[in-house]
């Protein structure tokens, strides 16, 4: 009764629409009896099955600039994260126990680090600097002898800070030290090159490319080894068992070749209808952009409304569907790490919404959306005591609070 | 329709028409403002009495949706009621009538605190 069936929709981060050109190629494939196991290796729907798997392995790579057999098929871009890292230190931890990582990753990753911690790996965890961005000194400083990897994302899903890749796969190219990125985000909205940019191995997500959920890949640096996680049958050169779900990998495929050609244009578009949003935003007084434009990915905007509480924003705008990263909306929140990391006060980052666009939002979306946003942060500011107080030029966090309880 | 994974439809029906969102100036008003940012939710309630009787009471607030519901409920209900019938209105009465889940009880409690704490103030 409250919320419109369509709202316009702006968490492109969380999940990307699936493209009507990759739905017609699943749809088709589907039609046919989608039959054929790649691994049977006896008949001819086996091999028409390998020739998808194989063609789709193609397309991913062209889209970094990888060779085909680099690449290796997991659940998502949280698989791909866990056996780049558990994978890689695993098979060369003779060499070292040193991991360095920033405190901005995603939880696929901190989590899993966390996890090594305790089987006696030593992390350091890089904090960056307050618009998101880590210093390249800090992460020269922080590399020792015993260092086997380096993990940094490209881009961070919450707020849109790109980190300098190339920058850091020359320092670990240079030192012997395996680099692996997350690109779960960048992949849909900057150019990747393995080679130029020294990546020995990457994380893609499906479903963050306009493909189907389900499905993602590791780009594995020809020669670099990992032990696998999931054993069974020898699959993917034993990297990682199991049968392949052919209908997926079509559909990243057909979604990474549509990448690939659409980019550029994706890019220049998306560039521009982000300015258009913070223009829009930027035009009601008090809000505070959570990274800095010059560093942000295109389609990523991470703002604070001033006195206003996140989730009652989230809640009253009905028509327009974003996140806030603080994931659940109880009393108890727990602001976002990566804000926190980025030197936010706790409020702030709890109060963060994320706007994120991308291939399918239109101007008109984003005019429509800004009005929507002008209308609950002036509709919530006009009942907020918060705001208030900060009309009166009153400082908020010194403030004496009557706290009961 | 989809339904939302929080709110109920009372929560939001009070969420959505906040017609006591107000201010209110004059020697007949009392205030209270509990709460605090850090806690995730303020209150500033007014009442404006009359005699032994409200005759108005108006709200801010600063908290999740379910905070700003409450507040509105509370002061649609209050006006026109004797301090007797309000003293001891509490955040289990007001939960119940808004069907709130135990995770968004604080946001009742700070409206029972915030109304006894103007009530403490009359006389003073």
């Amino acid at each position: 009764m409250f919320y419109e069936n369509k709202p316009i929709y702006l968490d492109y981060a969380a999940e990307t629409p699936l493209d009507p050109r990759v739905a017609a190629v699943l749809s088709a494939y589907l039609q046919e009896g989608a039959l054929g196991n790649p691994h049977s290796v006896q008949h001819v729907y086996g091999w028409k099955a390998k020739a998808i798997v194989d063609k789709a392995a193609g397309q991913i790579a062209e889209l970094i600039h990888a060779q085909p057999p680099e690449i290796l098929w997991t659940s998502g871009a949280t698989e791909s994260n866990n056996l780049a890292i558990k994978g890689s230190v695993d098979f060369y931890q003779d060499k070292g126990r040193h991991i360095i990582t920033s405190a901005t990753e995603h939880k696929a990753v901190l989590d899993v680090c966390a996890y090594l911690q305790k089987q006696g790996y030593e992390i350091t965890y890089l904090k960056p600097q307050s618009n998101g961005v880590i210093a390249i000194d800090e992460l020269r400083q922080a590399i020792r002898q015993d260092t086997i990897l380096v993990s940094i994302m490209h881009v961070n899903n919450e707020t849109g800070v790109m980190q300098d890749i190339r920058t850091i796969g020359k320092i670990t190219r240079q030192k012997g030290i395996l680099f692996h990125v997350d690109a779960a985000q960048s992949a849909s909205r900057l150019p990747i090159n393995v080679n130029e940019m020294g990546i020995d191995l990457l994380s893609l997500s499906s479903h963050k490319v306009y493909g189907p959920a389900g499905i993602g890949a590791l780009y594995v640096r020809q020669g670099v080894q990992l032990t696998p996680l999931i054993q069974g049958g020898g699959h993917q050169s034993g990297f990682r068992s199991g049968s392949l779900p052919v209908l997926l990998i079509l559909g990243m495929g057909k979604a990474c070749e549509l990448m690939k050609a659409d980019l550029s244009a994706d890019r220049e578009v998306l560039q521009n209808l982000t300015k258009r949003l913070w223009a829009g935003i930027q035009s009601l007084e008090s809000v505070r952009l959570n990274g800095e434009l010059s560093f942000l990915a295109p389609g990523y905007l991470n703002a604070t409304f001033e006195g206003i509480d996140g989730d009652a924003f989230i809640t009253a705008l009905t028509n327009v569907a974003v996140s806030s990263k603080a994931a659940c909306t109880s009393a108890a929140v727990t602001p976002s790490h990566v804000l926190i990391a980025m030197g936010l006060r706790e409020q702030a980052a709890q109060n963060a919404v994320r706007f994120s666009l991308g291939r399918m939002t239109t101007t008109e979306e984003i005019d429509e959306a800004v009005k929507q946003i002008t209308y609950v942060v002036i509709r919530l500011r006009a009942l907020s005591p918060v705001w208030e107080l900060l009309k009166e030029g009153k400082n908020i966090t010194h403030y004496p609070w009557q706290v009961l309880r | 329709m989809m339904k939302h994974p929080i709110y109920n439809e009372i929560v939001l029906s009070y969420f959505f028409n906040t017609k006591q969102a107000d201010s209110l100036q004059g020697g007949s008003v009392l205030s209270a403002m509990v709460g605090s940012p850090a806690q995730g939710g303020v209150l500033k309630l007014q009442l404006q009495i009359s005699g032994d009787q409200i005759k108005n009471a108006v709200f801010k607030a600063y908290g999740n949706a379910a905070l700003i519901a409450a507040a509105e409920y509370l002061c649609e209900t209050v006006i026109g009621l004797s301090i007797a019938a309000v003293q001891n209105i509490n955040a289990a009465d007001i939960a119940a009538v808004l069907s709130l889940p135990r995770s968004l009880f604080s946001t009742a409690l700070l409206v029972e605190d915030t109304l006894k704490t103007v009530l403490g103030k009359r006389g003073e």
